[in-house]
């Protein structure tokens, strides 16, 4: 649905308005004039009405009198008496009375009502008409051609007597009685009508006209009606004027319908054009109220997509209307307030805290934009690292780690006269822009950053030295793109602090490394799945019979594209991200399912397993391999788990929690890479393990350093004492091996045995082995 | 003189030979008594009609007093002469256009104009062409015996034994002729009296009451 603007809403509204106005207004005056019109045409039709019977019944009365007065006299009497002898004198003195009467015809009757002598000699009055006739009022008589108003009047010889000895009756014509004087008169068109006959008995119509007329059904009943007659309309009003043969007779007046409402109807026109006149005004008048209202609506509109579109607006319409300067401050409130706003949202997306400089956020788009803008420009990047900051926070307040970083920018304020952009990127980690305009190279930079650390920093009192490490990286030769850089930036800082310089360069070097552990992390469960990973097993010889009776599962990824990969490589990582669990699943259900093979081949082997210490606190952990000695039919101590030694002691009592488990299962258990880790004797004494594996650091060299056969054997002496047994491993040569055997060491590993085999390799070898041909 | 006399004898001599008395009532069809109604008999046999109309030479008065006629009904033999005095201070002119009498005089106070004779039997009217309200009517009959009731609507009249038409006669009585015309056989029918079945016609000029007692110009 379109939605109709303001302007044209209220323009409607008031047209419809004025529309209603008009029309009410017109209705209501063309009604009453209308009525006044009607009401007065009636009083003129029924006054005119009266003027016509008025004239009639005033010719009737003299025409009554004037025979009254002829029926008396003498002479007449006497002619009437003589008429029978002589006819010629009463015409003749008839034909005198009816000129002083202005009558047109007459008719003498004798006593008997036959017609003595008439004018009309061949219209003659039936005897019983006389009677009608002589009754005073106006009385219509049809001649042979025309129609006339008859009177008659008794004659008696003798005026009292009871005797009638003759009649007169003399008529005239009504052609000329309803005639133009009477048009004059009354201002209308006057028929004399004799409805039973539909005759006209008199019209001041035209002859066309009047034989219409006589078509016409006319209404008698009193008030207007209309008829036509020649393709006119008239109004008309209808009177009884007499009667004609004892019917009634009707006077029509008639005025032409256009001359009756002619003022009315122009009344009305005029009365339409000023309204319609006033309507337009107040249509104009209308659009002009509603435009001065709608127009700093539709500015602020505009204003307000503006701002909708970020951009901001300072000059606000300025309107006379209170509704619209209120909106108008409202938008300008509302667009400070989002000003505002921005404002502390950019400051909360863009800036630290807790020291003001810029967040990591815009460390990075500001590297974007310099690469941006000026791509061609070098740009030397440094990140910066608190060295044992997290010490630092510990020992100290995490208050006053706070207060050390707000020192630390402020210091790096030092570096304006180069034009840094510094900026916090978390933590104790800190970022630094230089742009090539700088007259320094990259490492003068960073020396002079390296010396704002020479002095301590004075906390509370307290003169704290503080290092740091540096990377350094210079674009482009590092990298194109920012991530590139500062991920090149870190690698060259975290090489830094390893190696304990000021500052490090970045290489390409460090960066394959890295590159190829963060793909590796992410193939590793892959691999798990597509069988890339095998077990190998290292043979252990029992030194006091000479057998192999237990074997070491030692991992290997044979990767698609890289190749082999060392446990070394992945397994750390595969501990950093949580997929060691996987890992060691796998390899004790690969384990697990090998000893069972070996089971069923008639060799009884143990397989020792190497577990991290995340494996360690995973407390599924004894159930699943509860779930896989089950499922294989396998003895407890047929599976051996080796914890590191530093595993055990990062969480001695969770660990001691699950090897208790492990142990009551029935499992053995085994510190590997003993006498690396700094085991306390106190907590080894707990340890719930069966034997200790004596890394591999004291073994290699074992036959020519004396410092180690001493600490071997010191080893293998407090593990007899702990009635624990003893595993060496790396062992390489004889001697080596018959050191071990001299100090009453359990059992040995290394290459002079053999190196880590695949499960068909070592069945071979087992196979060579306990046939003597392996020579020890 | 003589030839009055041997007429007036004969007439009496008739009378004396067949003299008889007839009484005639006449009434209203409400019961009153209709006065002032000419009654006569007209003689069936034509012997008796022409031995009575030998009689002539009878006179009457039809007197104008008080700007009325006087009497308003005069009854009268054929040929009967009539004078027309005039006992009014003013002048009146008499008329008749009856076809009985058809004449005009003009009266003036004291001028004694000539006596009428009225030889036509039938019914004269007579008027004043001064005077419009003037009324009177001279009924001529063709026989001696006549008459007119009195208030009490009677009249007593000698006639000879015979058979008789008798007639009577009023302007206002509209009865038909065979009622109004009947026989009558003398003596056998000494009294005749007769009810008038319809009402009077209207008394236009209140003639009866103008007038007061008829009886007094009898």
């Amino acid at each position: 649905m379109r939605r109709s603007s303001l302007q044209r809403r209220m323009a409607l509204i008031f047209l419809l308005l004025l529309i209603t106005i008009v029309i009410v207004t017109v209705v209501f005056v063309w009604r009453a004039t209308y009525q006044h019109s009607t009401d007065q045409l009636q009083g003129h039709i029924k006054t005119s009405a009266s003027v016509v019977t008025d004239k009639l019944t005033n010719t009737v009365s003299a025409m009554r009198s004037g025979l009254e007065t002829i029926a008396k006299d003498f002479s007449l009497k006497q002619l009437l008496a003589g008429a029978i002898d002589d006819q010629k004198s009463l015409v003749s003195a008839m034909e005198n009375f009816q000129a002083r009467l202005e009558t047109d015809e007459f008719w003498v009757l004798d006593g008997n009502r036959q017609t003595l002598v008439s004018s009309l000699d061949e219209v003659t009055i039936e005897g019983t008409a006389v009677d009608d006739f002589a009754q005073s009022g106006i009385v219509w008589f049809a001649g042979k051609d025309n129609y006339y108003l008859v009177q008659a009047v008794p004659v008696k010889f003798v005026e009292s007597s009871v005797q009638v000895n003759g009649w007169l009756v003399m008529g005239m014509a009504a052609s000329r009685l309803i005639g133009d004087e009477l048009v004059g008169l009354t201002g209308m068109q006057i028929s004399v009508f004799h409805a039973q006959s539909q005759q006209v008995i008199s019209s001041t119509f035209s002859a066309d006209k009047i034989a219409q007329l006589k078509n016409v059904s006319l209404h008698t009943e009193t008030g207007l009606h209309e008829f036509a007659l020649d393709g006119v309309d008239y109004i008309y009003g209808v009177n009884t004027l007499g009667a004609l043969q004892g019917t009634p007779v009707y006077s029509v007046l008639a005025t032409p319908t256009d001359s009756a409402y002619l003022s009315n109807q122009t009344l009305l026109i005029q009365l339409i054009i000023i309204l319609l006149v006033a309507a337009l005004l107040a249509l104009v008048a209308a659009i002009y109220m509603s435009r001065s209202i709608t127009r700093p609506l539709q500015d602020l509109i505009d204003i307000a997509k503006a701002i909708s579109k970020g951009q901001y607006v300072g000059q606000f319409p300025q309107s006379n209307t209170k509704e619209v300067s209120t909106l108008t401050v409202a938008i300008n409130d509302m667009q400070n307030g989002i000003i505002a706003r921005e404002q502390e949202i950019h400051q909360l997306a863009f800036y630290d805290e807790l020291t003001g400089l810029p967040n990591r956020l815009q460390f990075t788009q500001y590297i974007e934009q310099q690469i941006i803008q000026t791509p061609s420009q070098k740009l030397i990047i440094l990140t910066l690292d608190v060295d044992r900051f997290k010490e630092i926070n510990d020992t100290i307040s995490h208050e006053m780690g706070d207060e050390l970083l707000v020192m630390i920018a402020k210091r790096l304020g030092q570096l304006n006269e180069h034009q840094p952009f510094c900026a916090r990127l978390g933590g104790d980690e800190f970022g630094i822009v230089f742009s090539a305009s700088s007259l320094l190279s990259a490492s003068e930079l960073a020396a002079v950053v390296v010396a704002l650390f020479d002095l301590p920093f004075s906390i509370q009192g307290l003169n704290l030295d503080i290092d740091c490490s540096i990377g350094v990286v210079v674009y482009p030769d590092h990298g194109r793109s920012q991530q590139e850089l500062l991920q090149c930036a870190d690698i060259a800082m975290y090489s830094c602090k390893e190696q304990h310089y000021r500052f490090a360069y970045y290489n390409s070097a460090l960066n394959k490394h890295s590159v190829m552990r963060l793909s590796l992390m992410s193939e590793l469960r892959g691999a798990l799945q597509e069988n890339q990973l095998q077990l190998f097993y290292q043979p252990k010889l029992s030194l006091h019979d000479n057998q192999v009776h237990a074997v070491e599962c030692l991992i290997r990824w044979i990767h698609p594209q890289h190749g082999f990969i060392p446990p070394d490589e992945f397994i750390p990582l595969a501990e950093q991200t949580g997929t060691i669990r996987h890992v060691t699943h796998w390899a004790l259900n690969t384990a697990c399912a090998q000893l069972k093979t070996w089971q069923q081949a008639g060799t009884t082997l143990s397989a020792a397993v190497n577990i991290s210490a995340l494996d360690l606190v995973d407390m599924q952990l004894p159930t699943y391999i509860a779930t896989l000695l089950t499922q294989y039919q396998l003895d407890p101590e047929r599976l051996v788990l080796e914890v590191t030694e530093s595993a055990v002691m990062g969480d001695p009592q969770n660990a001691l929690k699950a090897l208790n488990t492990l142990r009551s299962m029935g499992i053995i258990l085994s510190i590997d890479d003993f006498g690396t880790g700094f085991s306390s004797m106190a907590q080894l004494k707990k340890m719930p393990v069966h034997e200790l594996k004596i890394d591999k650091a004291f073994v290699l060299e074992l036959a020519k350093s004396e410092d180690d056969q001493v600490m071997v054997k010191t080893l293998v002496a407090l593990a007899q004492n702990l009635s624990l047994d003893t595993v060496a491993e790396g062992v390489e040569d004889f001697a080596t091996l018959e050191f071990l055997r001299e100090i009453n060491c359990t059992k040995v590993q290394g290459f002079y045995l053999s190196k880590a085999l695949n499960a068909d390799n070592f069945n071979h070898w087992l196979a060579q082995f306990k046939a003597g041909k392996q020579v020890l | 003189m003589l030839k009055a006399t041997s007429v007036l004898v004969g007439l009496l001599l008739s009378i004396s030979v067949v003299a008889g008395e007839l009484s005639v009532s006449l009434r209203q069809v409400d019961g009153q008594a209709m006065p002032n109604t000419v009654v006569y008999l007209t003689a069936k046999d034509p012997a008796t009609l022409s031995a009575t109309n030998t009689i002539s030479d009878k006179s009457a008065i039809m007197d104008q007093i008080d700007l009325q006629f006087s009497p308003h009904i005069l009854v009268v033999q054929t040929n009967t002469r009539v004078r027309f005095p005039n006992s009014d201070s003013i002048k009146h002119h008499v008329y008749s256009f009856s076809p009985a009498k058809t004449f005009e005089l003009q009266l003036y106070k004291g001028l004694q104009a000539n006596p009428l004779l009225f030889d036509k039997s039938g019914i004269v009217e007579l008027g004043c062409n001064v005077h419009d309200w003037m009324l009177a009517y001279i009924q001529v009959v063709d026989t001696p015996y006549f008459g007119k009731t009195d208030a009490a609507g009677q009249l007593q009249l000698s006639v000879p034994d015979g058979e008789y038409q008798i007639t009577f006669w009023h302007p206002r009585i509209s009865q038909e002729e065979k009622q109004l015309s009947q026989s009558i056989s003398l003596p056998a029918q000494q009294h005749f009296s007769l009810n008038l079945t319809n009402p009077l016609l209207p008394d236009l000029s209140q003639y009866e009451q103008h007038q007061g007692d008829f009886s007094e110009y009898e």
